[in-house]
């Protein structure tokens, strides 16, 4: 296929995977700062800090965050916000209509145009709240259309590719934006309520609450990372992310398991490898933080030798 | 009829009503149907339709500041009716246009007996802006010039139809036939009861196996292509849907390279060759080497490769001089030079400056006339005579006089009105016909065509760029 319509798609489905993550987000940041209000309010002002972080956004004064969520949400001219990933995401699509089914263009269309219209409108919470559930649905009703009305070619593969690395980082970066978020500093004297709170917000910021719960039986810091980074069973760890992001790779390339091709499949092949033989106790012993800082680095190399190999 | 008692018959035909104010009898089920809808269910309907259209993106982009804002095209759900004894002629006398059209741009291009023979003045042909000499004596696939055509018809006060255009370069507009048609049947489904339609589906096939057509020599299965400017061209829409509904691959200049005398696609598996391109480029920018040096859009080195024969090209290039304005007052003359037959539909009675008596007897009735640039087409530099002003009028006899050449006149056609949505009630609006004539094995007409409507109350002029909107338009199969 055309190397500008492989980038296009590569960079539509990573759009379209940040818009579920920020449209999530901002849901679970909504209603962490609202719980923990009963909890300690000091904490309760940081949560919107944190978040403005994660998007990309400049750090901001933390007592207003109804702004802070209109600007995370709705503001076009933000790129890191829900909008402006729509917007990014259909401006890519509108340049190659013809790679796309016509039901997945509609789809992006639609809630690209619904959010744009609610963007101008008088703001009402509650119907705030509703679009960004909307967005999460239309986003998951597009990579469902992806997966079953698209022939499994090259154009299904660069829209995967796209989709499971930007997964990876999200994944990575929340997680390291929760290990050290600043709240548990500043609710010590609460604490016993605080860590299981934090730690199901962290679990619900990754989709992850649920599939947690079946899989363990308690909240504790150790499993949470374990099953965040490494559970190959779940979807959106960084572990199954990079697997189908490999899997990808060696299908564009044709390339067999454990063998490779691109400089772009010996980076993922090794992230891969890495993660499926680590344990989490090793992990927690080096250092979490400095862990997550290398794994990112990593993610981001990954993305350069994409780049590089298929579409300049 | 309620819906219909304050209906006011123009100047001109009327398509639904007759002059004794009766409903024509193919309308009349469709009218009666009008009539009955509730005006609440009306005003959801148009609702859903533009819905329709916004949510799959049948728009074109307006760019204020620096966000894209999407407008729908104007369009109105009222269908116009074309029976079947009506279109049988017009589909013969498109195939023979066509075809004449055809041999006539052959001629030009190689032995030149029409200009020989004194049919047509030579300096009219190489004044032609579109008249491309460097394309003399190189050879096409089957000698085809025109694969996709759209011809402009009108009909006067009497109800005939008569071409007003020819449209050789790079006509557009198919896909508002295809999802106006989408858009009725699922807006308006039982408007279709009792009527049988000519089906319209079809087209992109069709295409499709024009472009198969004329690269066959280079593969037995052809790479094909849909050259497009890109996602700023108002027509890109249409572009990305036909290259979709084919199932070609949309290219814009950047995605192709000349290599080895061959036209090759960028693609993520190195070059691909590419053996057709159905090209939305004009001429004039589709090579910077041959046409124009500032051109971004057109591909280094694509005229040579389609000179030598390595690739196909739809429409092939130089087929503007057919349908420059002044050739048309020819092309009577053209179709029984080339095929000894009179033509089928009749032109637009039209004046060439030219002489000094044509040139007097324009510029003394300008008032009366409509005047046309020839060089031009979507509306743009025309002056319609009744309804322009003294210093519009003064401008149009300097600009005239200047230029002759430059210039056409013809009597001003009222044009054919049809109902058309207006608030809640319909009132008539004036429309025209443009149907989609291919060229490949053999010819083929879509069945109907866009019809463009003026949407302002006595306008003239239908061009999308001025204003218009379009119809779905059925042709009956009885």
């Amino acid at each position: 296929m055309l190397s500008r319509v492989a980038s296009a798609l590569f960079w539509l489905a990573r759009s379209v995977e940040r818009s579920d993550h920020a449209a999530r987000l901002l849901l679970v940041t909504h209603g962490y700062a609202q719980e923990l209000r009963g909890v300690s309010p000091a904490a309760a002002g940081l949560c919107w800090g944190v978040t403005s972080r994660l998007l990309g956004a400049e750090p901001v004064e933390a007592s207003d965050g109804r702004s802070v969520f209109r600007r995370l949400a709705y503001d076009g001219t933000f790129p890191g916000s829900v909008l402006g990933n729509l917007r990014a995401a259909r401006e890519n699509a509108r340049g190659v209509r013809d790679a796309l089914s016509s039901e997945m263009w509609e789809t992006l269309n639609v809630v690209y145009l619904r959010v744009l219209e609610e963007a101008g409108s008088p703001p009402s919470e509650a119907a705030e709240l509703s679009l960004l559930r909307r967005v999460q649905s239309s986003v998951h009703l597009l990579q469902g259309l992806r997966d079953h009305t698209l022939s499994q070619t090259d154009a299904w593969h660069f829209l995967r590719l796209g989709q499971f690395l930007e997964r990876a980082g999200c994944m990575t970066r929340t997680l390291a934006a929760s290990l050290a978020h600043p709240a548990l500093e500043a609710a010590p004297s609460a604490s016993h309520a605080m860590d299981p709170l934090h730690l199901a917000m962290t679990l619900r910021a990754a989709a992850a609450f649920e599939a947690y719960s079946q899989a363990e039986a308690a909240l504790s810091l150790e499993r949470v990372v374990h099953f965040l980074l490494l559970e190959h069973t779940f979807p959106r760890s960084v572990e199954h992310s990079l697997i189908e992001a490999d899997r990808c790779l060696r299908a564009l390339s044709g390339a067999p398991e454990s063998v490779f091709h691109t400089d772009a499949e010996q980076i993922c092949g090794r992230l891969v490898a890495d993660l499926r033989f680590a344990a989490v106790e090793e992990v927690l012993q080096a250092g979490v933080h400095e862990y997550l800082q290398r794994l990112l680095a990593r993610i981001w190399r990954l993305g350069e030798a994409i780049e590089h190999e298929y579409f300049s | 009829m309620q819906l219909l008692q304050n209906y006011s018959l123009g100047p001109g035909y009327d398509e639904m009503v007759d002059a004794e104010h009766a409903v024509r009898p193919h309308y009349r089920a469709l009218a009666e149907r009008l009539a009955t809808l509730p005006v609440e269910v009306r005003a959801q309907r148009q609702r859903a339709a533009e819905l329709f259209f916004l949510n799959r993106g049948t728009t074109f982009t307006v760019y204020k500041e620096e966000a894209g804002i999407d407008r729908i095209f104007p369009f109105d759900t009222v269908p116009r009716m074309v029976p079947a004894d009506e279109w049988e002629t017009l589909e013969a006398g498109l195939k023979q246009r066509i075809y004449a059209l055809n041999l006539f741009l052959y001629d030009l291009y190689h032995d030149q007996k029409i200009l020989k023979d004194g049919v047509i003045p030579v300096e009219l042909i190489y004044g032609a802006r579109h008249f491309r000499r460097e394309w003399i004596q190189v050879p096409v696939p089957h000698d085809i010039y025109v694969h996709v055509c759209g011809t402009d018809l009108i009909r006067d006060r009497d109800g005939v139809y008569y071409v007003l255009e020819d449209n050789l370069r790079c006509p557009s507009g198919v896909s508002y036939v295809l999802e106006n048609r989408l858009m009725m049947q699922q807006v308006y489904p039982e408007q279709f009861t009792g009527y049988d339609v000519r089906l319209v589906r079809d087209y992109c096939l069709a295409l499709r196996d024009v472009l198969h057509h004329i690269a066959a020599h280079l593969s037995d299965e052809p790479t094909a292509v849909l050259l497009s400017p890109g996602v700023y061209n108002s027509a890109y829409f249409e572009h990305a849907y036909l290259a979709k509904q084919m199932g070609i691959e949309l290219v814009e200049g950047r995605d192709l390279v000349v290599e080895d005398n061959a036209v090759m696609m960028r693609t993520t598996r190195g070059l691909k060759r590419v053996d057709v391109i159905y090209r939305r480029i004009d001429d004039d920018f589709i090579d910077p080497l041959v046409f124009r040096p500032d051109s971004m859009l057109g591909v280094t080195g694509l005229v040579n490769v389609y000179r030598s024969g390595n690739v196909a090209f739809a429409n092939s290039l130089g087929t503007g001089v057919a349908d420059d304005k002044a050739v048309y007052a020819f092309t009577p003359q053209v179709i029984r030079y080339y095929l000894s037959e009179d033509p089928i539909l009749p032109i637009v009675e039209t004046y060439l400056p030219l002489d000094e008596r044509t040139l007097d007897h324009v510029l003394t009735n300008m008032e009366r006339l409509v005047v046309k640039r020839v060089d031009e087409a979507g509306g743009y530099g025309m002056v319609m005579g009744p309804t322009a002003s003294k210093r519009e009028l003064d401008e149009a006899r300097r600009a005239v006089r200047a230029e002759p050449r430059s210039y056409i006149a013809q009597p001003v056609i009222s044009l054919s009105q049809h109902p058309t949505w207006i608030g809640d009630e319909l009132q008539g609006r004036h429309v025209d016909l443009r149907p989609y004539v291919l060229y490949g094995e053999d010819i083929w007409v879509l069945p109907g065509g866009l019809t463009r409507v003026a949407l302002r109350k006595g306008s003239l002029v239908v061009n999308s760029s001025q204003g218009g909107g379009s119809k779905d338009t059925w042709v009956l199969t009885c």
